[in-house]
């Protein structure tokens, strides 16, 4: 049983990060046209 | 070691922003998840003398021919997904195997069944634990440095230095 947890532990360590870290490091939303701006 | 990897997969990342985050980040950890795996299967774990020596029995998921394996494996099945991040992809697993090298124990074989195993967390002594703090800073410094001047990634920049500085912390408590 200990086995089982200690490797559940590791893979969920090195997984769990993941997807939060690649959420927070999406690109950069382009920046919006200010009002009245005419876009290219 | 722990977070040194998702600093090193982050600045990776900052280095080469076309390849998809993810993909980076989880073949940076690929070798531990592969032992976790593997000491659920029982065919990895503790020496016998772990309590005394640290050393673990990885000589699959953490030898150099094993990490050199699940690197090429890892690419080839990401080459859909990633195109173009093959090299990239290889680059973040064994590098790995390359920062575990100064912080383990003399566990890491150069192929499963070596009679000789390397490590060198006694060679450097105090110094080893330094090295992931120094390798941390370096790679988030380089991270960050590149997200700032860069649209195509890092929207939060620093909520994910933020996180692997959390990371970090867990790990010296651990």
């Amino acid at each position: 049983m200990a086995h089982l947890i200690g490797g559940m532990i590791n893979i969920a360590l090195f997984t769990l990060p993941v997807p939060l870290l690649a959420w927070l490091d999406r690109p950069k939303a382009p920046a919006e046209p200010l009002a009245g701006q005419v876009g290219s | 070691m722990y977070a040194g990897h998702f600093a090193t997969a982050l600045a990776l990342k900052a280095a080469r922003p076309s390849v998809p985050t993810w993909t980076v980040l989880l073949g940076s950890g690929l070798l531990d998840v592969a032992f976790g795996a593997l000491v659920i299967a029982g065919v990895e774990g503790g020496a016998p003398d772990y309590a005394q020596s640290h050393r673990l029995l990885i000589p699959w998921s953490h030898s150099l021919l094993g990490a050199v394996v699940l690197a090429g494996l890892y690419a080839l099945a990401l080459r859909k997904r990633a195109p173009g991040a093959g090299p990239v992809l290889f680059a973040a697993v064994l590098s790995h195997w390359l920062l575990d090298l100064a912080v383990h124990p003399a566990d890491m074989q150069l192929w499963p069944g070596d009679a000789r195993a390397y490590g060198f967390v006694r060679l450097f002594g105090p110094v080893s634990g330094w090295f992931e703090t120094a390798l941390v800073l370096a790679a988030l410094g380089y991270y960050a440095w590149r997200a700032r001047h860069s649209a195509a990634f890092g929207r939060h920049w620093a909520g994910a230095c933020t996180v692997v500085a959390a990371l970090w912390m867990l790990g010296l408590a651990a």
